[in-house]
Order: C-alpha cells, then sequence, then structure tokens
C-alpha cells in the first residue's frame, strides 16, 4: 500500500520503520529537512520536505493516490488540518495524532465531521493500558487482541495459590470462567501447555480470554486481598490526567509534581486529588508521603531516568503495583529481569495500534495476514492475531478432525462481535480474527498450524 | 570499511560481467570469429573465477554499507570492471597492447568513447559490439543497474545500504527519489533505458542501417557514449535521417530521466517547472543557432548547415561525441562554443557525463549572490534551484566540485603536454576524456584518434575518464589513504 506520514517525529519514524520493512510504500513529510534527510537515508522511503498540512505540499508527496494519510505531526490542529486536506485530495483512510485533553469530549464530532478513520492519542491509550493493569493487580502485563476484545494476561502462581498442582484438564471442573492458559513459563523455559500439564508454584502462565472473564478468574484466585484502594503517580503530564478523569473518585490518588501552576491546575480540575508540589526524585519525600503504605506506585514523569530509577526503589520497598512509563526502547531491557514492573511506552502503543490498523486494511487475495504481534517472555514466544481470508486452508472444520502442530496452540476466536475460547467443536470461518500462540517460530500464516489427523 | 562487504559487491559485479560477455560470446560463435569467441571465453572463465572466489566470505552483502563504503564499492566497481573488459580486446589479440586495451575499455565503461584505433573497421563485429555494450553498461551506472536486478542489494532491507550506493554512483549534485521504494526507482529508471534503446534501434532500422551498426549505434546514443563502428563515425552513412534521428535521441539521452517518468504518470507540471530542463533546452537551441551562421557559408543549403550543427551541438553537450561531419576544419568561433559545451554536459540524473547544467545554474546563480554580497555584505539573499531554496551546503558542495574539477584538468594537462603537442590537442584531449565526450580538436578531432600518445598519457587519460564518470569523488576517496584508516 502506498502510505503517507506527516511529521518525522519518534511516532512517525517508528511508523516508517516499520511499515517499510512489511514492503509498504512510504512517503515522509517534515518540516525539517535535516530530519528528513537522515531518515531517507537510514529507511527505504521517500521524503519531501514541507508543511504537511498544505494541499501543494500534500500533491508533491503523491497523497492523492495513498491508501493512508498518517499525520503524527506534533501539533493536534495541525494534524487534523492535513487529514481534511487529504480527505480533499481523495485519500480513503486519514489517522490523526490527537493528544490534547481539550479535545477529548468532541472525539466522536471530529472524526465525523473530518472524516477521519482513526485517531489516536497515545496519551489516553497508555492511560487505558495502565487501568487495565491497575483492574488486574495480580497480572504483570496485559496484550489485547481485536481492539481489545480479548486480553492475553501474564500472571505469576504463588506457593499458596489454589492453582498449584491443579492439572489442566480439571481447570473447567474448578473455575467457571472460560479462560484458556496458553503458555507457560518455568524456570526460563517455555512451554505451550497440553491437557495433561500440571501447573507448579513459581510458574508463570499467560492466559486469554474475555477481559470479564478473565477478572473473573483472577478475583476468584486472589480474593479480594490485592484490590487496589490508594494510588501514588510521579509527574502530572497528560497520562496522569488522563488517568485521574478515568478512574474516578473510586480511588484515592495523590500526585506528586515540580510545576506549581500544573499542581494548580490538577487541583482544579480533580478536586478528589491530593497533590503535592515537590521533586518526586527525592526518595525521601516519597517515602514521607506514604510509599510503604500505598497499593500502586506509578511513574510518568518526562523522564525516563527519573522513572526507571523510583520504580526500582518502588519495587524494592514491596509496594504491592509498580508501573512505570518508558520512552526509550534501550532502556527497557534493564527491567527485562524484574518481573514486578510493568513498563508502558506510549509512543510505541500509539505506533502497534497504527501498525495493525494498517495491516487490517491490507488486501491479501483471500490469504490471511497479521494484524498483531505480540513478543512473549523475552521473545522465546508470541502471540499473533490473524485475520481468516477466503483461500486460508481448514476452513469451517473442527479443530478435534485436524492435528495442531506441536509447540503451538489457538488462544481465541473472534468472530464478529463474539469471542469464542475454542474447544474441540470449534472451526475458523473466514473473517475470523484467530489468536495464535506460538512456542517455537514466528509464523507467517494460519496454514502453519494445522495439519491432516495422521490416519 | 569491511574488505568482506567490498568483496561480496565485486563479485556480484563479476558475475554479471559474465552474464554481459555471453552476448558477443554467442554472436562471435554465430559469425565464426574465433579470435574474438577465445578473447571472450577466457575472459568470463576469469571473471566466473574471480567472482565465485571474492564471493566466498558469506554475508558479504548482508553487512550495512554506509556513506564511505557506497562510494569505496563504486570506484572498485568502475576500476575492475575496466580491467575486466579490457582482457577480450587483449587476448583475442586484436588491441595487441594492454595499455591500449585498457584505454579502450575504459572509454567504453565511462561512456567516453574516445578511441586509438586508427582503423575501427578492421575489428571484428562481435568485438565491435562488445565496445558498444560497455557503453551501455556503464551509461546508467552499474550500481544503478545492479540494484535493479539482484534483490538483496536494492532489496527489501530497511537499512540504507542500498541508498548508499545508489548516491554514490548517481550523476548530478543531489540525488532523487522518484518512489519511495529504492528498487521501484532503480527498475523505473532501467525500463526507460531499455525502452528508449529499443525505439532508437528500430528507428535506425527503419533508416536502413544495418542491424549490428543500429544496435551499437543505439547502445552508444543511449549510454551518451560515443564509440561508432566505423571510422568517420556517423558521417559515412551519408543519410539526413539517420543523423536527424541521432541528434535527437542524443538531445533525449541527455535529459533527465525524471522528466520522463513525470511524463510516464502525467505529470505535466514537474516537467514545465523544470529549470534544468529549460536551460538545458536554450543553450543547446542559442549554439545550435550560433554555429550554423557561422559555419552556413561552408553548405549550399542553410538547412544542411542547421542540420549537422544541431547534431554536434547534441552530441558535444550530452558528451556523446559522434560526428557528422569533420568539425574540426569549422571555424575557432564554432569551436570554441563547442569547447564551451563539452564543459557543461547535460542534465543531472541522464547519462550523460561533464558538470551538468544544474551546477551551472547554481553555480551562475551564486556567483550572482555572491556580487551582490560585496556591495551589500549584510544583506540575505538565497540561492533557487526548480522553484525550491537550495541549502546552502549544496550551493558549497557544487562550488568545490567545481574547483576539484578545474584542478584535476590543469594537472592532467600538463602531464599531456608533456607528449609534445600543440595546446588545441592537448588541452581538448584532457577536456574531452574528463568530461565524457571522446574526440577533441585538432590532433584528437573527430577523424582521428588517440593513438600517438604515450602510454602514461593514454594511463592518465583513462583514469580522468572515469573519474569523470563517477564525478571524481569516488575514486578520490578510494585513493585517499585516510579512507582506510581504521578511525
Amino acid at each position: 500500500m502506498k502510505i503517507v506520514i506527516v511529521g518525522d517525529g519518534k511516532v512517525g519514524n517508528a511508523l516508517a520503520r516499520q511499515l517499510s520493512s512489511e514492503n509498504h510504500d512510504i512517503t515522509m513529510i517534515d518540516k525539517n529537512a535535516a530530519r528528513l534527510n537522515d531518515s531517507v537515508d537510514r529507511l527505504d522511503i521517500m521524503g519531501v520536505v514541507g508543511n504537511g498540512a498544505s494541499i501543494p505540499v500534500l500533491q508533491e508527496a503523491d497523497t492523492g493516490h495513498c491508501d493512508v494519510l498518517i499525520a503524527a505531526a506534533s501539533l493536534d490542529e495541525a494534524n487534523l488540518l492535513s487529514c481534511v486536506c487529504g480527505r480533499h485530495l481523495g485519500v480513503p483512510r486519514t489517522i490523526a495524532r490527537v493528544r490534547n485533553p481539550e479535545y477529548n469530549d468532541q472525539l466522536y464530532e471530529m472524526r465525523e465531521t473530518m472524516g477521519l478513520s482513526m485517531m489516536i492519542n497515545p496519551e489516553r491509550a497508555t492511560a487505558q493500558e495502565i487501568i487495565r493493569v491497575i483492574a488486574f493487580p495480580a497480572a504483570v502485563h496485559i496484550d489485547t487482541f481485536a481492539m481489545g476484545r480479548v486480553e492475553l494476561v501474564e500472571y505469576g502462581i504463588d506457593s499458596d495459590s489454589p492453582l498449584v498442582g491443579v492439572s489442566l484438564l480439571n481447570l473447567p471442573h474448578l473455575f467457571k470462567n472460560k479462560v484458556l492458559i496458553c503458555a507457560v513459563e518455568r524456570s526460563g523455559e517455555v512451554t505451550i501447555p497440553k491437557g495433561d500439564f500440571t501447573l507448579l508454584a513459581g510458574d508463570r502462565i499467560h492466559i486469554t480470554g474475555t477481559p470479564k472473564e478473565i477478572s473473573g478468574f483472577l478475583d476468584h484466585l486472589e480474593g479480594e486481598k490485592q484490590h487496589i484502594r490508594s494510588i501514588m503517580i510521579l509527574g502530572g503530564g497528560r497520562i496522569a490526567f488522563y488517568l485521574c478523569q478515568m478512574l474516578g473518585t473510586k480511588y484515592q490518588i495523590k500526585i506528586i509534581e515540580k510545576d506549581y501552576d500544573r499542581c494548580e491546575e490538577i487541583c482544579d480540575r480533580f478536586p478528589h486529588v491530593v497533590v503535592i508540589h515537590a521533586n518526586g526524585s527525592d526518595i525521601n519525600l516519597l517515602e514521607s508521603e506514604g510509599l510503604l503504605e500505598i497499593d500502586a506506585f506509578i511513574a510518568l514523569s518526562g523522564m525516563d531516568e527519573e522513572n526507571l530509577v523510583t520504580a526500582m526503589v518502588a519495587n524494592q520497598r514491596d509496594v504491592p503495583k509498580v508501573i512505570t512509563k518508558i520512552t526509550r526502547n534501550d532502556y527497557q531491557s534493564i527491567l527485562e529481569n524484574i518481573h514486578d514492573i510493568t513498563v508502558v511506552n506510549p509512543k510505541m502503543s500509539a505506533v502497534n495500534h497504527i501498525v495493525s490498523y494498517v495491516r487490517s486494511l491490507q488486501n491479501s487475495h483471500g490469504l490471511d495476514h497479521v494484524i498483531t504481534i505480540y513478543k512473549l517472555v523475552n521473545g522465546k514466544a508470541e502471540a499473533d492475531e490473524f485475520l481468516a481470508g477466503a483461500k486460508t486452508h481448514f476452513l469451517g472444520r473442527p479443530f478435534s478432525t485436524l492435528s495442531l502442530k506441536p509447540n503451538m496452540l489457538v488462544g481465541a476466536i473472534i468472530r464478529e462481535d463474539k469471542v469464542i475460547i475454542p474447544t474441540g467443536n470449534d472451526c475458523i470461518l473466514e473473517g475470523d480474527h484467530v489468536v495464535v500462540v506460538s512456542g517455537s517460530r514466528s509464523l507467517h500464516s494460519l496454514n502453519d498450524i494445522f495439519g491432516e489427523l495422521p490416519s | 570499511m569491511s574488505l568482506k562487504v567490498l568483496s561480496g559487491y565485486l563479485s556480484t559485479i563479476l558475475k554479471m560481467n559474465v552474464a554481459f560477455l555471453i552476448i558477443p560470446l554467442i554472436y562471435a560463435l554465430i559469425a565464426s570469429e574465433y579470435a574474438s569467441f577465445k578473447g571472450f571465453a577466457v575472459t568470463a572463465v576469469i571473471s566466473l573465477v574471480l567472482g565465485l572466489l571474492c564471493g566466498l566470505p558469506k554475508q558479504g552483502l548482508q553487512k550495512p554499507v554506509y556513506i564511505k563504503d557506497g562510494f569505496i564499492v563504486v570506484a572498485a566497481s568502475w576500476l575492475l570492471l575496466s580491467l575486466m573488459g579490457a582482457l577480450p580486446f587483449y587476448i583475442s589479440g586484436q588491441i595487441p597492447s594492454f595499455v591500449d586495451a585498457l584505454f579502450e575499455s575504459t572509454s567504453g565503461f565511462s561512456t567516453t568513447g574516445a578511441t586509438l584505433l586508427p582503423n575501427v573497421e578492421s575489428l571484428q563485429n562481435s568485438m565491435l559490439l562488445w565496445r558498444s555494450l560497455t557503453h551501455w553498461i556503464g551509461g546508467l551506472g552499474v550500481l544503478v543497474l545492479l540494484i535493479a536486478m539482484v534483490p538483496s542489494i536494492g532489496g527489501n532491507n530497511s537499512n540504507s545500504s542500498g541508498y548508499n550506493l545508489y548516491r554514490a554512483d548517481f550523476s548530478g549534485p543531489t540525488p532523487v527519489k522518484l518512489v519511495p521504494k529504492l528498487r521501484q526507482n532503480a527498475k523505473i529508471l532501467v525500463g526507460i533505458y531499455l525502452f528508449l534503446t529499443l525505439l532508437e534501434t528500430i528507428l535506425l532500422l527503419l533508416g536502413g542501417m544495418p542491424l549490428l551498426d543500429s544496435l551499437t549505434t543505439a547502445f552508444s546514443t543511449a549510454a551518451t557514449g560515443g564509440f561508432s563502428v566505423k571510422d568517420i563515425s556517423i558521417a559515412a552513412y551519408h543519410s539526413s535521417y539517420l543523423i536527424i534521428v541521432i541528434g535527437i535521441f542524443m538531445m533525449l539521452f541527455g535529459v533527465s530521466f525524471n522528466i520522463y517518468f513525470f511524463l510516464m504518470i502525467r505529470n505535466i507540471k514537474g516537467v514545465a517547472k523544470n529549470e534544468e530542463l529549460r536551460v538545458y533546452l536554450i543553450i543547446i537551441a542559442v549554439s545550435t543557432a550560433l554555429i550554423s551562421f557561422n559555419i552556413a557559408n561552408q553548405f549550399e543549403h542553410y538547412s544542411t548547415a542547421l542540420m549537422h550543427s544541431f547534431f554536434q551541438v547534441s552530441s558535444i553537450i550530452t558528451s556523446t561525441g559522434f560526428a557528422s561531419v569533420n568539425y574540426d576544419l569549422w571555424p575557432t568561433f564554432s569551436k570554441s562554443i563547442l569547447f564551451l559545451l563539452m564543459f557543461i554536459g547535460a542534465c543531472s540524473g541522464s547519462t550523460s557525463n561533464g558538470i551538468k547544467v544544474s551546477r551551472i545554474i547554481i553555480l551562475f546563480k551564486d556567483m550572482r549572490r555572491r556580487l551582490f554580497k560585496i556591495g551589500h555584505p549584510r544583506s540575505v539573499e538565497v540561492v533557487k534551484f526548480n522553484g525550491k531554496v537550495m541549502d546552502q551546503k549544496v550551493v558549497g558542495t557544487v562550488s568545490g566540485f567545481f574547483a576539484t574539477y578545474m584542478v584535476i584538468i590543469a594537472l592532467s594537462f600538463v602531464v599531456v603536454a608533456a607528449n609534445g603537442f600543440d595546446f588545441e590537442t592537448s588541452l581538448s584531449a584532457v577536456v574531452s576524456c574528463f568530461a565524457g565526450t571522446g574526440p577533441g580538436f585538432g590532433g584528437v578531432g573527430p577523424m582521428e584518434n588517440y593513438s600517438k600518445f604515450s602510454a602514461i598519457s593514454k594511463l592518465i587519460l583513462s583514469f580522468d575518464m572515469i573519474l569523470g564518470r563517477v564525478e571524481i569523488y569516488p575514486i578520490l576517496l578510494f585513493f585517499s589513504p585516510r579512507t582506510w584508516r581504521k578511525v
């Protein structure tokens, strides 16, 4: 597909890199010639210097003939204008990054009047991601498929958990929730479990299911003991703002922010939130503000280093749930081995959202194609969401009549609005979104997972 | 740069050379030209063995090619190809001296078209085909051909290897991408190149030219080379039709290939606002008019004078070097205009050599700006090209290029002058070789040849031809010791 990206920032650049490696034709527009030249040198893309909200510049990038226009420049208004101009030139699909919370209540109206296909707000998406983690504090990491209809949750089994010693065959008898354990990590090794697999203390399991079923399942396991009530947030930026808005008054929230004006703004908007005007990198201050008593600590300051250090301190002081924002990809590897800290990355969330959207547009001539890819357990396993096409093999054949290749598992099938946690009687139909968990290699197609039963 | 990477690319170049050698080899076999056949066969075997040896270190092509590496690969490719291209001439015994064979081969690949054969027609036909084929291979740039043909080079890698090669081999101040994917880009260029070559071949055949002559002339025109299979070049055919067809095609191959792409996608605005194309056509029109008035009295009809002056202008500005008459007999005024055209060259992004019209435009605009700045030191003015502001750095690069260009001409001139020929012969020989034209004036005029020079002069001139073809920097970088230092 031909894709025009306006704005060569972190998001624009990451998008160009990913989409161009997936063989799309990318043209990038940016005002900064030096930065753009650098990108053109590094990536196999074309660059146009200029204002991406002006029609002549868009025409120079041949926007009229492109399939998708993605506006990811720093200014919301400029992004919206780019998309409107793109629509005028005849672009079928436009995506705008809009992140100002003040526009939050008019998203629907803007989408309708401006004919946008998608609006992406990295900070809001991140806030939603954090909310999901807060809702299941026992889960370390949550990935979503099919616009959040199916979740994949990572959960560690303690020695006093009711799951210890349970064989997977017995699981449906013990718990009424429809969830599927699709990968187990035990002493560094990953297994895609079969029915005779028995869970042990110390295992980290990956579960798929609808958000409701999973939350029921986890509630059942954890009882009420782990519900989060009090939250400390470091940094009162946009994500914190959305969090306050979404969490409402059910939670006790304390925000630590260095900028006084910003403190007043938050006080004004959210009277129930306690706002501390202080430098959050001061550990003593965090402790005196109750770091040892709170249920969750969320580091959302503008500096990765500060977030990283405070999150590690909070984890060390046994705060039950620690979440930190890290923007630079190279810092994430530091936290790889500390399982209990949840990392969020607004820029990459936005990129992944957009890439999934673009993949779902692809016309692959009846073949299936991948929509989302998540790496699990440091890349030792992978969860992929495929869109089944007309030429996918074994359409309509119940799974019990097929043989599944080893180390592989169908985690969920999403048919229109329905989510199916598959059993032997289910099958794949054209247009289904299929979540596949694979323990060994990368999958390229749904046809790689099944074979005929040996007769 | 890692030698593994370099040898990986050289291996591909050598294999490509073998593929091209097959064409004259088959011709020689069919035409029973056994001396030539031996030359091609032995060269192909040497090429193949060397290519396989160079390909032994694994993963050479997977490693990234950085900017500097791109220049080195380009320089090494041209030097190696010129060397390999000389072997068929030498082995078949048709050019007995190796230095002479090297000169002829370099002249071919660099699309110069300077020959030292006093009697071209004595070469076997398959050898004539090879001579013109080297033009065609070198015309678009070896690396552009490679990127288009070999998926692993221009392929679907999101790193910049292909682009760094493409940039190093591009002729003109700044490389232009027409479509986002580099490989697609290269394929478009090769497609346009093939199409125009074929079109010209057909038109020449229709004009009654024999097949071999049509093919070789089309190859020479497409690459703006200038090798002809006749001793007295195009004048040998005595046909106004052929002169006009070749004249027009030379002019067309001097136009940036981007223009043809714009025409293909019907982007008329992109063509209309192209400043370089406009200036290029104006230069051709004005020079043709001036020369035709100047030589009018040498011909019966003014139209004949006009035809020959157009052909010669088109031939020299695009650095082709065909001759429809012996223009060395023209008045000094006409000759001096032709001499200037040699320097200018045609449009960037075409197959022609020389300084390029775009650089000349930028130089003049920059000159005017600097002049104004002397009187108004605080004035701010920008250099605009194609309606866009040029980056000061690019403007500076163009001045630097021009200065280097002149220095190389001056130094080579001194060496070549040691042969003791007159001023006109020595200077025009150097400029003509460096600018890729081929023939010059006086002792190296269109009906003369380069055999009279000493071996050392021939080597210097060969070197100038490659320098001119790759636009100087790759070769200079290749021979600069600082390039090969690790830090």
